[in-house]
């Protein structure tokens, strides 16, 4: 046995000091680790496995009058990819792109944000079912999992295509109204965005989810349109815009009553759901926003004026100087010549001349506090994004013979929405009526809009009667239909080009049935068409086809004739 | 002369102190592991547990042995042999994490390093705390060091760098203690040096750690991945911790968490408190240990128990060192703690030598 001498315990000693400075170092970083750089760290970890999403909320969905659905949000799924290694996200996104349609110009994008080492790559976005399914397969079957990955989104589905398209509008890849109803109502019908704070572990696997703030779906939406009657709208505008190769078409129908749009249709169509890849021109709600000098239509307004105002008498006799009239340097044409006309007649013939002297007679101030208590140069406020105000120069720009152009609808630019208004200040028995699409918020009914009666009811009904006569006897004569009074006034507009009018027409009809009891007023423009361009051979027989199923789907029955039928 | 001071109570609080935080850990390092892989998030511990109550017999054993066999030459032969043996038999094993490191058996994996590092410091306590070896005699030490050499040479092989370094300490440090020349120290680090940096060069990986250690910044998201993470774990720790289960670095940030890095774990639940507490329960150790061999009374026991006691604390501070990025990345167990029953029941025993020897302080006098 040996005994542990005086240099072992030394060197145990020296083993014992060093042993500790080690120890005392650890506790050393440990205490700069955990107490110093707490904040430091902390903030990094939390960088590392904290991250913050936003949650879509659901987009409202809007229904028809009757409930049927116009739009509605689902939840898809789309693909992104979390790009880790350059050269295995490039082999993951050439097995993917043959499975799944892309533009050109997304795979060039994908392609450059690869090379570009971005850490997170869509795919695609909103993928359809079945991608769904092959590139979920695709997923499964990769060795690094990590690398596609796919979150939910809702997107926008327009069940009945491209009905009612612009009146709806459409929706931007964050489900974001773009244009329509959509853009209008955009705040009451996005919802609330949620956050969610996700725990992630190492794998980027969710570990602990945490509602910061729960997404709120966005309201549903009702509108005043009746799908089947836009339905059959859309169809016939279709036909005649197609027949005539005009440029484009608008057809408003209206409740006379509360002026409550039922269809509101614009030719070209297009689809709500492809918005991205449809043009500027073709988006354009031709209802609200196509601007045109009106024409004949426009005399309705003037007739009311002269009789509002007291001017005039319904048998009072013009001259219409055979067709030529001279004022100032300027010369005012008739199509048909007429020696004398009276105040009707004017109307129901549609002489330009004889609107003229009626305009002259009434004199510009009247004529403009009518125009404007009509609404023109001014929105009417419908619910629908896009709407221009119209051009009505004002008062003091108006020369000496501005009021006998102004009389036969030029010198002034409209929209068709104002002429529904104003064909419907007739047909709702002298009330000025903001027309409205928005019928209810969720399940709240929205309460009727304003009335302002700006027609004596004696004025209304001379005024209806010369328009059943328009349509009985005159210009309109193609929109007439046996059993039914149909009050209306045809419009045929040379269309202002480069400061000069030239041979291209805008063919218009507005009216409203039945004429004694009005329930719909309906304002129909189509631009440009080519071979016959009169108002009453291109817009009133389509006036007389929507009327039609109009007066089936509505079940109008008129006061039966004596043959106790209508041809319909 | 020497008195009998009876079983060291204060060092067995610390050994169950230890083992009961390794039981914790058990079950909070592992327990999503197990849950996603084996469906019940005890599976880890259930195995612990059992590990440790093996453990425990075989260290109520050792500590209540009346004869301390471990000091007979004929015992340490055999124990030293059977490693060798073991040692060689893990090459017939299968490769697991591109190193042969376990013998399979019965369900059970069996890592012989473990107890390899026993029985060497179990011989050369043995050869240099007997009368006739003069551990400056260069010649008949080099020799008596051979099966040193080849336990070496076959953690090489494994590769087992870990236990090369660790083996190799320990033979230092009781070497240092055993009174060798400071001059062969020094000749043997300039044979040392080389070698050592040829191992390093020779694979890429252990390039790259080294690399990643000294800037660490710059290899961030490849190299440097674990000992960036285990900082994550340990700073946001703070002083009082996340809470006991609230770790997020154990949510795969930090791969074999629950072996190699369950000291970051500690600290990030229990903070400082935690992570002082490990650190000094282990200081203890070592305190209790060298002042048991200190009054041991001979050589023999007195290399034997300063080499058990730095195989334990040398190996808990370099897995600290690696956690908190002073040293290179490796993988050292932490003992008590981390998962693994080799690792556990050979701590056990090292433990269990170390009180019996504490208890026989006088009998170990009479037996010689």
């Amino acid at each position: 046995m040996i005994k542990i001498n005086k240099k072992e315990r030394n060197r145990a000693f020296i083993l014992f000091i060093v042993f500790s400075i080690w120890v005392l170092f650890i506790v050393y970083k440990l205490v700069k680790i955990q107490v110093f750089d707490y904040t430091k760290y902390i903030s990094k970890v939390k960088s590392q496995c904290n991250r913050i999403f936003s949650l879509h909320p659901k987009r409202g969905t809007i229904y028809d009058c009757n409930g049927d659905v116009l739009a509605i949000s689902i939840k898809t799924k789309s693909a992104f990819l979390s790009n880790k290694d350059k050269k295995e996200s490039m082999k993951i996104y050439r097995l993917l792109s043959k499975k799944i349609s892309l533009t050109n110009g997304e795979r060039k994008n994908i392609k450059k944000r690869i090379n570009k080492d971005r850490k997170f790559i869509w795919i695609k976005r909103k993928l359809e079912d079945r991608e769904y399914k092959k590139l979920k397969k695709i997923k499964n079957d990769l060795s690094s999992k990590s690398t596609l990955g796919f979150v939910d989104e809702y997107k926008r589905i327009y069940p009945q295509k491209t009905l009612a398209a612009h009146a709806l509008g459409g929706v931007g890849v964050d489900e974001q109204g773009l244009c329509g109803i959509e853009y209008s109502v955009d705040s009451l019908i996005r919802g609330k965005g949620g956050k969610v704070k996700v725990l992630i572990d190492a794998r980027g696997k969710i570990f602990e989810i945490e509602y910061l703030k729960q997404p709120v779906a966005g309201k549903d939406i009702f509108l005043s349109i009746d799908s089947s009657v836009q339905f059959f709208v859309e169809k016939e505008l279709k036909r005649t815009v197609e027949k005539f190769r005009a440029k484009r078409g608008s057809v408003i129908v209206m409740n006379s009553r509360d002026s409550s749009i039922l269809a509101m249709a614009s030719y070209p169509f297009y689809d709500p759901s492809r918005i991205k890849y449809t043009s500027q021109r073709v988006l354009k709600n031709a209802a609200v926003s196509f601007l045109y000098d009106p024409g004949s239509t426009f005399k309705i307004v003037l007739a009311s004026s002269a009789l509002e105002n007291g001017v005039c008498y319904p048998q009072q006799v013009f001259n219409c100087y055979n067709g030529i009239f001279h004022i100032k340097n300027r010369t005012i044409y008739d199509v048909h010549p007429y020696d004398k006309l009276t105040f009707e007649k004017i109307i129901i013939n549609s002489s330009n001349i004889g609107a003229a002297r009626i305009g002259l007679r009434l004199g510009k101030e009247k004529y403009y506090r009518t125009l404007k208590s009509f609404g023109f140069g001014s929105k009417t406020g419908i619910n629908l994004p896009a709407e221009e105000y119209g051009i009505l120069n004002s008062l003091k720009r108006w020369s000496n013979i501005s009021v006998a152009f102004l009389s036969f609808g030029y010198e002034i630019a409209v929209t068709p929405i104002q002429m529904v208004r104003a064909f419907n200040v007739i047909a709702s028995g002298g009330y000025l009526i903001k027309p409205n699409i928005l019928k209810g918020v969720d399940r709240i009914v929205l309460p009727e809009v304003r009335k302002v009666k700006i027609l004596s009811s004696s004025t209304r009904h001379i005024m209806t009667s010369i328009m059943i006569e328009v349509v009985n006897t005159g210009t309109g004569k193609q929109a007439k239909i046996e059993g039914i009074d149909i009050a209306g006034k045809t419009g045929t507009a040379k269309k202002l080009k480069n400061g000069r009018y030239e041979d291209c027409y805008v063919s218009s009809f507005g009216g409203f049935f039945p004429a004694q009891d009005p329930r719909i007023t309906m304002f129909i423009v189509i631009d440009e068409p080519k071979g016959k361009y009169y108002g009453g051979e291109v817009a009133a027989p389509l006036f007389k086809r929507i009327t039609k199923r109009l007066l089936i789907y509505l079940n109008i029955f008129p006061e039966l004739d004596k043959r106790n039928e209508i041809r319909i | 002369m020497v008195k009998n001071i009876g079983v060291d109570k204060f060092l067995i609080s610390v050994i169950i102190l230890l083992s009961l935080i390794g039981l914790i850990m058990a079950y909070n390092s592992t327990m999503l592991l197990a849950k996603e892989k084996y469906d019940d998030s005890f599976y880890f511990l259930k195995r612990q547990l059992m590990w440790l109550c093996l453990g425990l017999i075989i260290f109520l054993f050792i500590s209540f042995l009346k004869h301390p066999i471990y000091l007979d030459i004929k015992f340490i032969s055999l124990v030293l042999f059977l490693s060798l043996v073991a040692l060689i038999m893990v090459f017939f094993s299968g490769k697991i994490n591109n190193s042969y490191r376990w013998i399979r058996f019965a369900g059970f994996s069996i890592q012989p390093s473990e107890f390899a590092k026993i029985s060497i410091v179990l011989y050369l306590s043995y050869i240099f705390g007997r009368k006739d070896v003069n551990v400056n005699n260069l010649k008949k030490m080099l020799f008596l060091l051979i099966p040193f050499f080849i336990v070496e040479l076959l953690m090489l092989k494994e590769p087992d760098y870990g236990n090369f370094f660790l083996i190799l300490a320990i033979t230092i440090v009781i070497l240092f203690v055993a009174g060798l020349k400071i001059k062969y120290f020094i000749y043997g680090s300039l044979l040392l040096f080389p070698f050592i940096y040829m191992i390093i060069k020779l694979s890429p990986v252990r390039m790259s750690r080294i690399l990643a250690f000294l800037s660490p910044e710059k290899y961030q998201s490849t190299f440097n991945f674990q000992p960036i993470h285990s900082l994550y774990a340990i700073g946001c720790g703070g002083i009082f911790g996340q809470g006991l289960g609230n770790s997020t670095q154990k949510l795969y940030f930090l791969p074999y968490a629950y072996s190699d890095f369950i000291f970051s774990i500690i600290a990030e639940e229990a903070g400082l408190i935690g992570s002082l507490l490990v650190v000094s329960l282990f200081f203890f150790f070592f305190v209790r240990g060298i002042n048991i061999a200190k009054h041991s009374g001979n050589k023999h026991t007195y290399l034997l128990v300063i080499g058990l006691t730095f195989l334990v604390v040398s190996q808990a501070m370099l897995h600290i060192s690696v956690a908190i990025v002073i040293f290179p990345a490796k993988g050292f167990p932490l003992p008590f703690i981390s998962i693994g029953g080799s690792s556990l029941i050979a701590t056990l025993i090292i433990s269990g030598i170390i009180i019996n020897i504490s208890k026989h302080r006088k009998m170990v006098l009479l037996n010689d």
